[in-house]
């Protein structure tokens, strides 16, 4: 059965003309990766802040693990659910590292022993225990977002929804909060669900979905969604390399194949065909 | 204009506890209307060396030349408003600066600063306005009321209305989505070809690097450890490799298929240097031979 | 801004330092209160070489101290000559007006001034040897007998602690919004009164509104994370009274009560 289960839902702010998520359904089994992108404003922290209980649904439902979500459920269904958030400031709410990683037990009521041993596994799982005693403001902001990680997985949820958890990142942060991501999700069997503009993030998906002014208009594998070259744009996300490379090289007269290759594919491709030569 | 650095020096907060030196000994020079990148590690001190190029921060050691005036240590803080409408710097995430009641007061507040009539400000406003790509109709609006994207281009546009000869971005892409950073990395390259601005650009894209820059500035722990052209700079994969620093895609990718036959000679930096190289070497369409 | 080292903390692992916080603020409070009494010689003697042992085993540097009394040279000045000229009584040595300098003013200047000093000087010693968040911690814990008359102790340290864990950031962010002004031609701190108020106005919006925004996403992840307010909540972080707090509390009780005898000597 599918861990998230949502069908028509729908959701406008008070004071705008349209729904900014509108009659969206969509399921995803446990244990999957899925990416939600779209362009800036398509509905997609709005879809987010629906799934954990922030925002109240104007029609249509959630179940998440089996339990409807309603207003006398969404405490436990925050049980269920760990969500990373874009600005690294704005989610530390610790003095330290370490107090920051407690909060979540803190309000659930974990007894202090049972803490201080999560706190060390959630911190040695991210690589961040040799900081467990700095202040938010001697830390970068990719070690931020890791410890937002831990945080999270302190409380062990089922599903990790990121919402553009690397996009204030340098590359270099960007790449290894993604590792880190991908350790923890095989290690625990956790489900993603990751809204990003960041087409190597978006690759790690076993799906994506494409939300346009508040509704799903793709549905698609990684693989056949790069396809569509130069139009990902305007999908909020950039052209894979390898298909820019394509591109230009089908402009030179080389008979390049029809289809999407990622890189490791186009090497070999090109590797093979330049024996034919 | 050019801006030179001389045995510079700096600390934050001299004499406390806390004392740190952010730059140690720079020297470099950022040449008249030349595009020029500013890469390195998080906290090698790239935010602080830009202070400098309008006299924000003042060295604690050494001196900054700044087309004919000097700042060291000593200098007063009083004069320096001038170089700050020939240096004009686009700081990080520089929407959270927006204050105004409309755009087009927000992008004239910058002009009307440096003593010039509110009518000329305005007109000043529209023009740069013009340049980042703002509709008119926006203009009248808060920008309070508009996406990441447009309050970024706004507060370039202020910047911009200035009419600087030097225009120093501090990451200007961090945290656009594609299509918002290809429009940013657009307008820049517009600037500094069409109207000869000298451009320093702060970034981790090394893409952008290798397709923008004409000299690159590497900093590692408040040090420039080199300069030169992105060729030079991006020649040795190892050392950016020891300095955590990436190869440009294409440049990577190069790499790569280098230990598979191919022949690359310079090293391409970007996707249509790769291809110039790689076409020659595959066979054509149909059967065509490449000579 | 960043050359003020008054309040702040400077990471250390002294004898001071590992006292308890809750220990800390009441050997302050004992130490202000006490400094009240004083009011001879012997009795500031006392009070001086108890600071001064004190500082010593903080082992922060006598220099810094200075550093942080010079902010507040000012006010001590200011409350000095005010003493001066209108404290009366005694022998008077000039006077013009209402203005004179009497023997007594004098002396009440110099014990006003020693005062202060003492007070400055001991909380100094406190915010630069306890962090600010083990000073919510003790603050929370010794409020906690007002839970029982409802008072809401828990959620008000968390507002301390939050509001103590954010000041860096917003002192941060205005620095980078007072940069970006000073780039667009602002220039603080020239100009007469209503040239430095316009001045202010491009400041203050956008940190107003910056720190709005924050306080919105603060609380979506603070919600996400499951706190919910009223909710009675463990504690992470604990603290442990030991034997050596105890020992300086009965140190500085001992004190309090030399300078209560040594009073009698006048
Ligand atoms: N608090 C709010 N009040 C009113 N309208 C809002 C609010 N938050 C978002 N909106 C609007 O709802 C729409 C969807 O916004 P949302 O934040 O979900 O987009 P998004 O896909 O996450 O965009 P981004 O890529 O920029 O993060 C937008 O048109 C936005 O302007
Ligand atoms: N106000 C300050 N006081 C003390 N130290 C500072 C201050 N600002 C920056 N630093 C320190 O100076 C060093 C250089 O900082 P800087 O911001 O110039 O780095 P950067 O190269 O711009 O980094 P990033 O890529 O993360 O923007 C860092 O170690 C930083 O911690
Ligand atoms: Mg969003
Ligand atoms: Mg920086």
């Amino acid at each position: 059965m599918a861990i998230i289960s949502v069908s028509n839902l729908t959701y406008q702010y008070a004071q705008s003309e349209a729904p900014a998520v509108n009659d969206v359904t969509f399921d995803v089994e446990a244990g999957d990766w899925v990416a939600i992108v779209g362009h800036n404003g398509s509905g997609k922290s709005t879809l987010a802040k629906l799934l954990i209980g922030i925002l109240a649904a104007d029609s249509g439902t959630i179940d998440i693990a089996g339990t409807r979500l309603t207003e006398a459920s969404v405490w436990d269904v925050r049980e269920t659910i760990g969500m990373v958030f874009q600005n690294p400031d704005n989610q530390f709410v610790g003095a330290t590292v370490a107090d920051d990683v407690a909060f979540g037990m803190e309000n659930r009521h974990v007894s202090r022993d049972v803490m201080i041993r999560r706190v060390k596994e959630a911190l040695l799982q991210v690589g961040m225990w040799e900081f467990r005693d700095r202040e938010p403001a001697r830390l970068s902001g990719g070690q931020k977002q890791r410890v937002a990680l831990a945080g999270v997985m302190a409380v062990a949820p089922k599903i990790l929804i990121l919402d553009e958890a690397t996009s204030m990142l340098d590359p270099e942060g960007r790449s290894d909060i993604l590792n880190t991501i991908k350790t923890l999700k095989q290690k625990l069997n956790l489900t993603v669900l990751s809204i990003t503009h960041d087409i190597d993030e978006a690759a790690q998906a076993d799906r994506i979905l494409v939300i346009d002014d508040g509704r799903f208009i793709e549905e698609a594998t990684p693989q056949a969604l790069f396809e569509h070259g130069s139009d990902l744009i305007a999908m909020g996300l950039d052209v894979p390399f390898s298909a820019k490379l394509t591109e230009l090289l089908a402009q030179r007269g080389v008979a390049v194949p029809a289809h999407y290759l990622d890189e490791g594919s186009l090497a070999d491709w090109l590797w093979k065909s330049r024996l034919t030569k | 204009m050019e801006i030179s650095f001389d045995k510079v020096g700096f600390w934050y907060q001299p004499g406390t506890p806390f004392a740190f030196q952010a730059l140690k000994d720079v020297s470099l020079t950022i040449p008249s209307g030349q595009f020029t990148a500013v890469i390195g590690h998080t906290g090698s001190g790239k935010s602080t060396l830009i202070q400098h190029l309008n006299a924000l921060l003042k060295p604690t050691t050494g001196r900054v030349l700044i087309g004919d005036r000097t700042i060291d240590a000593k200098t007063s803080n009083k004069h320096l408003k001038p170089l700050r409408k020939t240096v004009g710097i686009v700081f990080q995430f520089p929407e959270n600066q927006l204050f105004e009641e409309t755009v087009l007061k927000d992008i004239a507040f910058g002009p009307q600063n440096f003593g010039v009539t509110s009518q000329a400000a305005t007109e000043m406003a529209q023009q740069a306005a013009k340049q980042v790509g703002l509709a008119d109709e926006l203009l009248t609006r808060s920008p309070f009321e508009l996406s990441g994207g447009q309050m970024r281009r706004v507060a370039i546009a202020g910047v911009l209305a200035l009419r600087p000869d030097v225009l120093v971005l501090d990451e200007p892409t961090a945290g656009l989505d594609p299509r918002g950073r290809r429009d940013v990395m657009t307008l820049v390259t517009k600037l500094q070809r069409e109207q000869q601005m000298t451009i320093v650009l702060i970034t981790h894209q090394m893409d952008d690097v290798a397709r923008y820059a004409q000299n690159v500035v590497v900093m590692a722990k408040g040090a420039v450890v080199k300069q030169g052209t992105p060729q030079t700079v991006f020649s040795d994969a190892n050392w950016l490799a020891d300095h955590q620093l990436a190869l440009p895609s294409a440049a990577e990718f190069a790499a790569q298929l280098s230990q598979h036959g191919f022949h690359f000679d310079p090293l391409p930096l970007t996707e249509e240097a790769l291809v110039a190289q790689l076409a020659p070497q595959l066979p054509l369409k149909g059967g065509q031979h490449n000579e | 801004m960043n050359n003020f080292m008054f309040g702040r903390y400077i990471p250390g692992n002294s004898w001071v330092h590992r006292l308890d916080p809750r220990a800390k603020l009441l050997l302050c409070f004992i130490y202000i209160g006490v400094v009240f009494f004083a009011n001879n010689f012997w009795t500031y003697l006392l009070l001086t070489v108890v600071l001064l042992g004190s500082i010593i085993l903080a082992a922060v540097p006598a220099r810094i101290f200075i550093r942080g009394l010079r902010p507040l040279f000012w006010l001590l000045l200011f409350t000095v000559v005010i003493q001066i000229f209108f404290g009366a009584g005694g022998h008077v040595y000039w006077q013009w007006g209402v203005f004179s300098i009497t023997h007594d003013g004098l002396v009440s200047a110099g014990l006003i001034l020693m005062r202060f000093v003492l007070i400055i000087l001991i909380s100094t010693l406190l915010t630069f040897t306890t962090q600010p968040l083990a000073i919510a911690d003790g603050i929370e814990s010794l409020l906690n007998p007002l839970r029982k008359v409802h008072f809401p102790v828990a959620t008000l340290a968390l507002m301390l602690s939050l509001s103590l864990r954010f000041v860096p950031t917003l002192m941060d962010e205005a620095t980078k919004i007072m940069n970006a002004q000073r780039s667009r031609g602002v220039d603080f701190g020239s100009g007469g009164l209503r040239q430095q108020i316009k001045t202010i106005v491009p400041i203050l919006i956008p940190l107003f509104v910056n720190a709005f925004q924050r306080a919105v996403d603060i609380s979506i992840a603070m919600e996400a994370r499951g706190y919910r307010d009223g909710e009675n909540r463990t504690k992470y972080r604990q603290l442990k009274w030991r034997s050596a707090d105890t020992i300086s509390l009965v140190g500085f009780v001992i004190m309090a009560g030399l300078v209560i005898a040594l009073r009698q000597l006048t």
